[in-house]
């Protein structure tokens, strides 16, 4: 019936719980073509499965219920809260203007955007990025082309940033224990505290005890009398003598304006900071003032999704204390260790872009339409592994320009060099022509594991044996050919990575994880030097951030602190600890200990309700600093509006508290740090020339990305110090240099090994111990969510919603784990366990992951935020409550027990199985080479004159898109991108659930394969702008037409909403306003949107516009000057976001169009043009370069 | 005022009847035209009966549970109901179907069988047209309840505006427009047409002052001559001919909101004739569903008799039969066509998450009206009543079928949904049921269910019939 297919038709059982795998391998070993499949109980076809959906879909029963609660929290997500507007109602308004400028402000023109540059940082590590600016109002943020961090792409988090800024439920005024107070206020009793406590010091001396350890003979605080004051002021005029010119400060800024003695006061207050992770250059040069003016001060640091084992590891190889930079536009092949680097991490749109110019090394445009011959050639030339290609030449001409729509602010331009630098690095090389290769050998299945040809799903604790194993086949320094116990598919892998990695010596790289054990960086790079990656592919730059290297020993001591009454004073820096902490410290417990705790937060979180004193913190869109990108790059931080609320200050503000200059601006703090650092003589210039740019010393980093900012008017430290203080004195390097080769690798020592050797035997004693219990065990591992982080943007609507890559689950989190494995633990999706690990429990559902490896289960941290905003109220589980800090990352032996009950998760895509369509068409390089024209085979397109109707001749311009899928990595920066731009609404977890989620851009994902292991496959999909539109004829009042230049547009304001143009939609791209999403009472959300585009009420259906405001804004500049639009000059939301250069728009008239030349070439299709439907966005098959000597998959091939 | 009584008068064409020994009398045996009217009026001018109280009391109770429950839609949006992306469309279009279909037996029975002339068609043709009537003010809410925006219904009519905008004449959906009013209008018109003797009648029988005044206005001073009764007579001939391919259009018409389509299940040339087909199908269980407790409780027998179950269960077996046959063709050319899609789509019918509905839709379409085939049981009220039944759930479902499972897995596996009513889709389908009934019991009260004047003019013939038996 089906083709050679035969259909997936289970004689139905009974009644079985569970999928019966081995019928599903059985079924998957038989198949011939491609298959492709969504979720495992489709794959079945089960009767669970249909059982499954009705539990998730128990609208029946809840209807009634249900209704009034879906409103509620609807109510909730969309507005915040009302109470809160009425909060706003306390603060001063600012004052209206309500008559025009009479002195118009410099570059604004009423209606068109400004653009400005300023930096967003996610773990302390900054992000060039570029605002949109509607009259003073920010709105949607872009990649800044200069920063090499950026390269004008952008990630989901500083996408949807914006809308923290406007966030309904931040906090808005200063408030001690829950009373709105002032910043004079907390001013004083900041310096109560020094007087205070430098009166408490001394009667701790005078008692003889030594500060900080014999706290328990300290009299009770509450013993002090009052007249410390007095005390305090008498000693004030006699320590001034002793007042010393603490080292932090830097001459330019101006004289502390302490009253004298001020120093000697503070000597004995004991004062903790605790920070998340710190890049910024002025914060730090604060921290090392305050640090200086309080000697019995310390800073801890903790941020719970940093790289914890990063530095330690690259300690461990010899390198000092660095962190590693990568270069992929040198690096032929590439192996990852449990690691995402393309998606996560500091330098991922770095990476992603390198990445995709490797991956197109080697087809450039007029290759692609070469004749077989030279196809022939190519493929010879491929098999042979050698460089007698021709010099290849970038599909991208030089300069593509990617201007936005920028009016007055800084030009963005070059935003694609990132590309064209690759090119020319890597034809020095000499690995001519071949794309990139990418071995992943991962636990939990990521984007990046996604992209790789080979794919090895290990657990966390055998990917330490095969980086061992695979450093020993390197003859790298701590590697162990023999040892490392592995079976023989890891050996058989190893072998042929390293084989592979060795024959491209110079260009290979290997890439541990931000997540990975300190160890398995150690081997990394002893493997790196073993293949001369050190300096080529790889090098090594100071840390970017600083403080304690080991952040959780940092947070452990001041648990310790607390809990010994140690501590006068806490100050938290944002970060929300108390939510983050490991669950050992109990550091909720340990702050109740803490006499006066002040948190500088944007809104009212776990930590805030055990601290004395709120401080709003600005964001960073409201707010001066500046930051460090990954590669040691500085960039500034500039506000794009006023603070919304008049008591925020940022982390630089507070600290000045503590400084005695309580009334500093941010902005004075940073000028003043730069002041003197900057621009040789000629400080303004180069100030606003860094604000413009937002890069400092831009030229440089935008000519060779991955290189340093060479700034020649600032000292270079004599390398890293560990330690507090002394870090602090390194941070002003604007340039890094390369730890020399030799340096690198060398000091993996046998301890190291045996340190791991105990580590194992620690698990294996875990196991042991739980297997006594009888309860099954898994090894589980920890990492931040890819949406909302740590938990931080919990309450951030935009990121709740979007669909997690690859699990495409949106508003929870769960347990991921392997089929086999949810066989074995007899569970599968949406049934919730209880997890125990030494006394602590956990009751999450579980989501059946294919790909992800057997034995182990992956929790993203971040979600059961306990105290938070409405919108990430009563989302997920919390995965802090496991993670201590002996397995920050990695827990080994967590029992598992299954719970009973069922947990409705919202999964927007994973409902459904693809059998046997050619939607995601892919095949190897190899393939494509030997037959170029196999795209096209697997689907028949008519013939052009098909139609009814007579064709349209588009003379002008004919608006198209090409999407590679050779680059997509499901990153989601695309969708997040949309939904700013084109204000889509948030619909929350039931109308996700209930099939009714807004975006117009969504990334589908496929599995192929074996269950096991499979193929995972990203493909966007977006209106597809069909020449012959289904959804035109059948709307019954004209409400989505074609236009003259070949979009398929939506008029909203005529739109009636029967909804046929959906139903007759084969893309099923249309949106629908089934209520009234978008939430047009509170006043602050409204200031969220892009005024170019309609805001929908219900009854209405929306879809992709391919951007048409920024279509139309190219298309009156460029009539303004009389010329045509360029190619180029407009980018779509999706395509600025991206940070791989997936996405290309223009002109399919202009042959010499980027679009126009993706479009010629073999490798592109049309998704469903069997329907003749004729779509104008296309798609490029997807290739991949998999190592002969691997076996190939058998269902990779068959069409 | 005069009375009126017609028996007399120059009768309406005497059409020549085929004697049907065989067939049990359209009218039972031992009627005069007297006890004829007498049955027919007892309904109208009788006492109330309190069945009838509460009957309409339940159904009123329901309708206003819809009033409420449409209010709630049009407070909050469509977005109450279960439908989503990819199921765009849901009960509302499925239950306007449904209706639009049971709205075919009384224009079927009136216009095509008075053409064909089948004189039992008399004892049922005012009580299915009022049912048509009624059956297509249901369905004609559903296209406006189902809007997104529905206080913009009037976009979908050609009117001139100060936008300078015109309908999408390409979109099936405004032809349904023209298809449905136009069905409606001449639905109405029939009716009426049909009653004016019978309101005259009334007004001339009736006591009560508003009574009389009323059927005095509707009865449109009809006073029985001969020029009034040739006037009727070809009026009603035309408008018969009018309807006859009207009954044909509306559910092809309707069947085009699929058929122009490019989703598969819904894409199907066979969809006119079948849909027609199964409209005929539905409407002729309805008036069954109807007419068979209604006939027992104002003790019609004598007029809706035997002859009339055995003739409607007839056309309800072969059209029946038309629609297996519209299923059957689909699964051929599902298979035959070779398109991977129209063929998931099949399997997708049997195995997937709707093969319930599919093979109750079997049962009840296919499976259980074959007992009709025997003529022991078309006789059966009660039997012929279960099957009606039967008929009326799975005709819905064909189109519940036709509607979700075709939508809800289509070309992009990403894109797949499902779709469940929810409690605001049954209130509003429940409710127009209510409304319905509501309509139905306030007619058979306040308006002769049974055309008075053409059961007189039976009454002659039908002892022509049982004479000639006795020859």
């Amino acid at each position: 019936m089906r083709g050679r297919e035969s259909l997936p038709v289970v004689s139905a059982p009974a009644a079985p719980r569970r999928l019966d795998l081995a019928v599903l391998r059985e079924r998957l070993a038989g198949q011939t073509g491609p298959r492709f499949w969504r979720s495992l109980e489709e794959l079945a076809e089960t009767p669970e499965f249909e059982e499954m959906l009705h539990r998730e879909f128990p609208r029946q029963a809840s209807v009634w219920a249900g209704d009034g609660v879906s409103r509620r929290r609807f109510l909730q997500l969309m507005s915040a809260s009302l109470a809160l507007g009425g909060l706003a109602g306390c603060t001063r308004q600012p004052d209206e203007k309500i008559v025009p400028y009479v002195d118009m402000p410099e570059g604004i023109v009423p209606g068109k955007p400004l653009f400005f540059a300023t930096t967003h940082t996610l773990n302390g590590y900054g992000r060039g990025v570029v605002v949109e600016s509607h009259m003073g109002r920010p709105t949607k943020v872009e990649g800044n082309p200069h920063h090499p961090a950026s390269l004008g792409a952008t990630d989901v988090f500083a996408q949807a940033s914006v809308l923290d800024l406007y966030d309904p439920g931040r906090l808005q005024a200063i408030s001690h224990r829950g009373r709105t107070t002032s910043w004079a206020r907390l001013t004083e009793e900041i310096g109560r505290l020094a007087e205070e406590q430098g009166a408490r010091a001394r009667a701790r001396e005078a008692l003889g005890t030594a500060d900080g350890q014999g706290a328990a003979a300290v009299p009770a605080p509450a013993a002090v009398p009052a007249e410390t004051p007095a005390a305090g002021a008498g000693t004030a005029g006699a320590g001034a003598a002793g007042a010393t010119t603490p080292p932090g400060e830097t001459g330019a800024v101006g004289a502390p304006t302490a009253g004298p003695g001020a120093a000697e006061e503070r000597r004995g207050v004991r004062l903790r900071v605790l920070t998340g992770a710190v890049s910024s250059p002025t914060l730090l040069g604060q921290l090392d003032a305050l640090l200086a003016r309080y000697p019995e001060a310390k800073w801890h640091v903790w941020e719970p999704a940093a790289a914890h084992g990063a530095r330690a590891g690259v300690r461990q190889a010899g390198g000092g204390d660095r962190e590693p930079v990568y270069d992929l536009s040198q690096a032929q092949v590439v192996l990852t260790l449990d690691s995402d680097f393309l998606v996560t991490g500091a330098g991922a749109q770095a990476y992603a872009r390198q990445f995709t110019a490797g991956r197109r090394r080697w087809h450039g445009a007029e290759k692609m339409r070469a004749g077989p011959a030279a196809l022939g050639e190519m493929g010879k030339a491929l098999a042979a592994g050698s460089g007698s290609e021709p010099a290849p030449t970038d599909p991208e001409p030089a300069g593509a320009a990617t201007t936005g729509p920028a009016a007055a602010g800084p030009s963005v331009t070059d935003g694609r060099a990132g590309g064209e630098g690759a090119e020319a690095g890597h034809r020095e090389t000499g690995h001519a022509a071949e794309p990139l290769r990418l071995y992943a050998v991962e636990s939990t299945p990521t984007p990046t594991g996604s992209m790789a040809d080979h794919r090895l799903p290990l657990p966390p604790s055998q990917i330490l044996a095969f980086a061992r194993r695979l450093a020993g086949e390197l003859g790298a320094a701590g590697g162990a050919r023999n040892g490392g116990r592995v079976d023989e598919r890891i050996a058989a892998f190893a072998r042929a990575a390293a084989e592979d990695l060795r024959a491209h010596s110079g260009a290979a790289l290997v890439v541990p994880g931000d997540y990975a054990p300190a160890e398995v960086h150690a081997l990394a790079h002893a493997m790196n030097r073993a293949l001369g990656a050190v300096g080529r592919t790889v090098r090594f730059v100071a840390p970017v951030t600083h403080g304690p290297a080991d952040q959780a020993a940092s947070l452990r001591e001041l648990v310790a602190d607390l809990e010994a009454e140690r501590v006068d004073a806490l100050v938290i820096l944002g970060g929300n600890p108390v939510f983050t902490a490991p669950a050992d410290f109990e550091l909720a417990r340990a702050m109740q200990q803490a006499p006066l705790a002040i948190y500088l937060t944007a809104e009212d979180d776990e930590t805030a309700a055990l601290c004395h004193w709120l401080v709003p913190e600005a964001h960073y869109l409201e707010s001066w600093g500046d930051a460090r990108a990954f590669d040691g790059t500085v960039s500034l931080v500039q506000p794009l509006i006023a603070p919304l609320y008049e008591g925020s200050k940022t982390a630089a503000e507070l600290v000045a508290a503590f400084l005695d200059r309580p009334d500093a601006t941010a902005h004075e703090l940073v000028r003043e740090h730069w002041q003197g650092r900057l621009g040789g003589g000629d400080f303004e210039r180069a100030w606003r020339r860094a604000l413009h740019d937002g890069v400092i010393a831009a030229p440089a980093a935008a000519a060779a990305p991955v290189e340093p900012a060479a700034g020649e008017d600032v000292e270079l430290p004599s390398g890293a110090v560990a330690g507090t203080a002394g870090t602090v004195a390194a941070v002003e390097a604007l340039r890094t240099e390369a730890v020399v080769d030799d340096e690198v690798g060398g000091g993996i020592v046998e301890e190291d090994i045996l340190d791991e050797v105990r580590r194992e035997d620690r698990a294996r004693e875990a196991a042991a111990a739980a297997e006594a219990s009888g309860l099954p065990t898994i090894e589980l591992v920890f990492r931040p969510d890819p949406t909302i982080w740590d938990g931080r943007w919990a309450n951030n609507g935009w990121l709740q919603e979007i669909p997690k890559p690859l699990t495409k689950l949106a508003w929870d989190n769960a347990l991921l784990v392997s089929p086999r494995t949810a066989d074995e633990l007899g569970v599968t999706r949406a049934d919730l366990v209880t997890l125990r690990r030494a006394g602590r429990t956990l009751t999450v559902p579980v989501w059946v992951m294919p790909g992800h490896a057997d034995g182990c289960g992956t929790l993203h941290f971040g979600y059961g935020r306990r105290r938070v905003g409405p919108v990430g109220r009563e989302t997920g589980f919390d995965a802090y409550s496991l993670r201590t800090s002996d397995a920050l990352w990695t827990a080994p032996a967590v029992e598992v027990e299954r719970a009973g009950g069922v947990y409705p998760l919202a999964c927007t895509q994973d409902h459904f199985s693809m059998e046997g369509r050619h939607l995601v068409r892919h095949g190897t390089f190899r393939e494509f080479a030997e037959h170029p024209t196999f795209v096209h085979e697997m689907g028949h397109v008519p013939e052009d004159d098909m139609s009814m109707y007579p064709g349209y001749e588009y003379e002008g311009y004919a608006w198209g898109m090409a999407v590679d899928l050779n680059a997509c990595t499901g990153c989601n920066a695309c969708v997040a991108a949309c939904v700013v731009e084109n204000n889509s609404p948030v619909v929350g977890k039931e109308q996700v659930i209930a099939g009714r989620e807004m975006h117009w851009l969504r990334i589908d994902r496929y599995y192929e394969g074996p269950l096991d292991d499979p193929r995972i496959h990203h493909q966007p999909v977006m209106c597809q702008h069909c020449e012959l539109a289904p959804c035109e004829v059948v709307c019954p009042v004209a409400a989505t037409v074609h236009s003259d230049e070949g979009t398929n547009d939506m008029i909203y304001n005529r739109c009636v909403g029967t909804r046929y143009c959906s139903n007759n939609c084969p893309y099923k791209v249309r949106r629908f306003n089934f209520l009234q999403y978008v939430d047009t009472e509170t006043e602050l959300l409204k200031m969220v949107r892009n005024p170019d585009v309609t805001v929908r009420g219900r009854g209405v259906m929306e879809k992709c516009t391919y951007c048409i405001q920024r279509i139309n804004a190219a298309r009156i500049e460029s009539k303004r000057e009389g010329r045509a639009v360029r190619d180029g000059e407009i980018v779509t939301a999706c395509q600025q976001a991206c940070p791989s250069d997936a996405i290309v728009f223009g002109d399919v008239n202009d042959p010499g169009s980027r679009v126009s030349r993706w479009k010629d070439q073999h490798l592109d299709y049309g998704l469903l043009a069997e329907l003749n439907t004729r779509p104008r966005t296309s798609y490029l098959a997807k290739l991949t370069h998999p190592n002969p000597a691997l076996a190939e998959r058998t269902d990779v091939e068959g069409r | 005022m005069t009375t009126f009584d017609p028996p007399a008068q120059p009768a309406p064409p005497a059409l020549p009847r085929l004697p049907k020994p065989y067939e049990p009398a359209v009218v039972a045996p031992g009627h005069t035209q007297a006890t004829v009217t007498d049955q027919v009026n007892k309904v109208v001018f009788g006492k109330t009966p309190l069945w009838w109280l509460a009957a309409l009391g339940i159904s009123f109770a329901i309708t206003m549970g819809f009033l409420f429950a449409v209010i709630w839609l049009f407070a909050k949006g469509v977005g109450i109901w279960g439908i989503n992306i990819p199921v765009g469309w849901g009960f509302a279009i499925v239950n306007f179907v449904w209706w639009i279909g049971i709205g075919h037996a009384g224009t079927l029975i009136s216009a095509i069988l008075l053409l064909f002339r089948q004189e039992w068609r008399t004892s049922i043709n005012r009580f299915a047209e009022a049912m048509t009537l009624f059956a297509v003010a249901c369905a004609g809410l559903f296209p406006i309840l189902h809007l997104g925006r529905p206080w913009l219904f009037y976009w979908l009519l050609p009117y001139p505006n100060t936008m300078s905008l015109w309908p999408q004449f390409r979109s099936p959906l405004i032809w349904d427009v023209f298809a449905v009013s136009t069905y409606g209008t001449v639905s109405l018109l029939f009716w009426y047409v049909g009653l004016v003797p019978d309101l005259a009648s009334i007004r001339d029988r009736a006591k009560a002052t508003w009574t009389r005044r009323l059927a005095g206005v509707f009865s449109l001073g009809w006073r029985g001559s001969a020029k009034h009764w040739h006037n009727y007579e070809m009026l009603y001939l035309l408008l018969a001919g009018l309807a006859t391919p009207l009954v044909l259009s509306v559910h092809t018409v309707v069947s085009f909101d699929f058929a122009i389509s490019i989703i598969p299940g819904w894409h199907t040339t066979i969809f006119p004739p079948y849909f027609v087909a199964g409209a005929i199908y539905s409407g002729f269980a309805m008036v069954i569903t109807l007419m068979v407790p209604l006939r027992w409780l104002f003790g019609l027998k004598d007029l809706v008799t035997e002859r009339h179950l055995n003739a409607m269960a007839k056309v309800m077996l072969a059209t029946g039969l038309i629609v297996a046959y519209g299923y059957l063709i689909e699964i051929f050319v599902a298979w035959y066509s070779g398109v991977d899609f129209e063929q998931f789509l099949l399997v997708n019918r049997f195995t997937g998450p709707y093969r319930f509905q599919y093979a109750m839709l079997w049962v009840c379409n296919i499976l259980v009206p074959q007992v009709l085939w025997i003529r022991r049981f078309r006789v059966q009220p009660l039997l012929v009543w279960l099957v009606s039944m039967f008929i009326n759930v799975g005709m819905w479902l064909e189109r519940y079928v036709i509607v979700v499972v075709s939508l809800h897995r289509d070309f992009l596996p990403s894109s797949w949904g499902m779709f469940e009513g929810t409690f605001w889709d049954w209130a509003i389908y429940i409710g127009t049921i209510g409304f319905f009934l509501s309509l139905i019991f306030l007619f058979v009260r306040f308006l002769p269910m049974i055309s008075g004047f053409e059961m007189r003019h039976l009454v002659d013939h039908g002892h022509h019939t049982t004479e000639t038996e006795k020859a």
